[in-house]
């Protein structure tokens, strides 16, 4: 019988586990920003805006170190631009880890959903129901009020090495537009003096150009999307 | 100055660790000091009770079976299972921790025969593939060590060594199993035939692997709950076919070796021992009838409900074999004392401590 006595004990112990973790699972109805939010200082280079001291994933996510080992992320000004009016954002659950480069949220714009990687690897211990919730926020403000989420990162300093961070992030912006203008050099949708891109350049070209776009930018496939849910988290 | 003092703020499960790893170290000293016999239910009768057959035998056979694994791939270069190779080995030395704490909880027993140049000793074996394991595990993460220490690239002669040490403890690691199940089988007379058959060494070294596994499946899917650090649904599902072959034909060569022995009349009879046979039988079964329909194996969720069975059913096989069979061969009653309880329960809190750990700081599974 001390087999038995034995399994049951691992039985009870696997069950104690499993209640105590569905109790300990926050619920993800109320409001989860708790971190103040401080307005980074913002320069305008080769029309577009660059915050002192933020980092830039390559699909343009930005990253901020707010101490703590919390990074907060969020969508950068060329992107925004790019997407114009945002329908919807979803987010990958809460508390779920992400690695760098593995899909953070969903952009739904002009009928299709784009893939927008995480910059860093961690768990999301945030997200930004205000903007979820009202995505205007994210295209007015992508740098303050705008942001996407918050994520515990234990590695950040690794991951910071593949981000464009500091005298990098000019010209890399300045690279995204020219190859922006190249690429949309066919359509008319830049400004008359070749400037920045109209806001609101995916819904704007043909499903072959936006395609292009989106691969390009943001090294993904854009999917049709259907309705959009309201599942943020 | 007013001073305070303050608790760290620990979880339930850190607390329960704490507990149990006082209780367990005050158990240990107990049966250091006082003897086996003062300390515990054992005895003459009952050499073996619950450390030998949950630490010792289940720690050897997730150590043997993990080892395997990672041999396997090697040898057959089988690059789609690589990012298996360091869990394995990583679940096979902390199995082969868990056996050597719960030898070492005997006194007089591994101590001795560590130090001693006995080639014929079973605890010789262990010794040295425990030794040699480490040195694999070590050289397997060299090249993250070398590179977190400020190094570029490792040395060649890391990756040359770590072959021909692994081989040689595979060797170690088979040898031993089978000459545990020699030993169970040199007393006939004091264990129960339904256990003691002379393909013993066969089905320990078959259930050995099918535990080593379900082991990697059962961590991989308390990764990816934690972290999402864990296996691919694919990979998984591919572990659960090779699962569900293996548990296949342990089970058949053991009912066919219970046929063959006439058993089946013995099994009929309303005995506990026959219950217990019954249920190990049934989490090895269970999990076969699964795994063989393709629509269970594509669910994560399924696969490790089977590895759980699996899991289950060699703490079963393993109890049974050392406990049970004792019980029906001798005609007694073997119940365990507190104190084996402590000493038993906290080596193995202490080997999913350690694992834990190990899967926060390295990377355990290569890619997805």
């Amino acid at each position: 019988m001390s087999v038995l006595l034995v399994l049951l004990m691992f039985a009870l112990v696997m069950t104690l586990g499993r209640l105590l973790k569905r109790r300990a699972q926050p619920s993800t109805a109320g409001p989860v920003e708790t971190l103040p939010r401080l307005r980074p200082r913002i320069e305008t280079k080769f029309g577009t805006d660059v915050p002192t001291g933020y980092c830039f994933h390559p699909c343009h996510t930005w990253a901020v170190d707010e101490g703590w080992q919390l990074i907060r992320v969020g969508v950068d000004r060329f992107a925004v631009n790019l997407f114009g009016k945002i329908e919807h954002i979803d987010v990958v659950g809460l508390y779920r880890w992400v690695r760098q480069g593995q899909k953070l949220m969903t952009i739904t714009v002009a009928g299709i959903s784009v893939d927008l990687p995480s910059p860093v690897e961690g768990a999301l211990t945030a997200v930004n129901r205000a903007a979820l919730e009202n995505p205007e926020l994210v295209t007015t403000d992508p740098f303050c009020e705008g942001w996407i989420a918050v994520i515990k990162s234990h590695c950040y300093a690794t991951d910071q090495k593949n981000l464009m961070q500091g005298a990098m992030v000019a010209p890399w912006m300045r690279n995204s537009i020219v190859l922006l203008r190249e690429t949309c050099s066919q359509s008319a949708a830049l400004a008359q003096d070749g400037g920045p891109p109209l806001t609101g350049l995916l819904s704007r070209v043909s499903t072959e150009l936006r395609n292009r776009l989106v691969k390009e930018f943001f090294l993904t496939v854009p999917v049709v999307s259907a309705q959009p849910t309201n599942q943020h988290v | 100055m007013k001073r305070t003092l303050h608790f760290p703020r620990w979880s339930f499960w850190v607390w329960c660790f704490a507990l149990l790893m006082t209780g367990g170290i005050c158990a240990s000293y107990v049966r250091l000091v006082h003897g086996i016999d003062h300390s515990g239910s054992l005895g003459n009768v009952f050499p073996w009770g619950l450390i030998t057959g949950l630490n010792v035998l289940c720690g050897i056979a997730i150590a043997a079976g993990g080892f395997t694994i990672a041999a396997t791939i090697y040898v057959l270069n089988l690059e789609g299972y690589r990012p298996i190779v360091r869990a394995s080995l990583v679940l096979s030395f902390l199995g082969y921790l868990v056996a050597v704490l719960g030898l070492v909880s005997s006194p007089g027993r591994i101590a001795l025969q560590m130090g001693a140049r006995k080639s014929n000793s079973i605890l010789c074996g262990i010794a040295w593939a425990f030794i040699l394991f480490g040195a694999v595990l070590i050289l397997e993460f060299a090249p993250d060590l070398w590179k977190r220490f400020g190094g570029r690239t490792p040395p060649h002669w890391v990756r040359f060594l770590n072959m021909p040490l692994l081989f040689v403890a595979v060797v170690f690691s088979v040898l031993y199993q089978t000459s545990l199940a020699d030993l169970l089988q040199s007393v006939p007379e004091r264990v129960s035939p339904l256990w003691s058959t002379p393909q013993l060494p066969f089905l320990f070294f078959v259930s050995a692997v099918c535990a080593g596994l379900a082991v990697i499946i059962f961590a991989s899917w308390h990764m990816n709950v934690a972290s999402d650090k864990g296996l691919s649904p694919e990979r998984v599902a591919g572990l659960g076919k090779v699962l569900a072959a293996l548990l296949f034909l342990y089970l058949g060569v053991r009912i066919a070796d219970l046929v063959y022995r006439g058993i089946p009349l013995l099994v009929w009879k309303n005995n506990p021992e026959n219950m217990l046979l019954g249920l190990e039988m049934g989490l090895i079964l269970l999990p076969i009838v699964i795994l063989i329909n393709e629509r269970n194996l594509q669910s994560p969720r399924m696969v490790y409900l089977c590895s759980g069975m699996v899991l289950a059913g060699l703490i079963t096989n393993r109890l049974n074999t050392c406990i049970t069979s004792v019980e029906a061969a001798m005609n007694s009653k073997y119940l365990p004392d507190w104190n084996e309880f402590l000493v038993a329960y906290s080596i193995v809190a202490l080997g999913v401590a350690a694992f834990s750990l190990m899967a926060k700081r390295l990377p355990l599974f290569l890619g997805p």
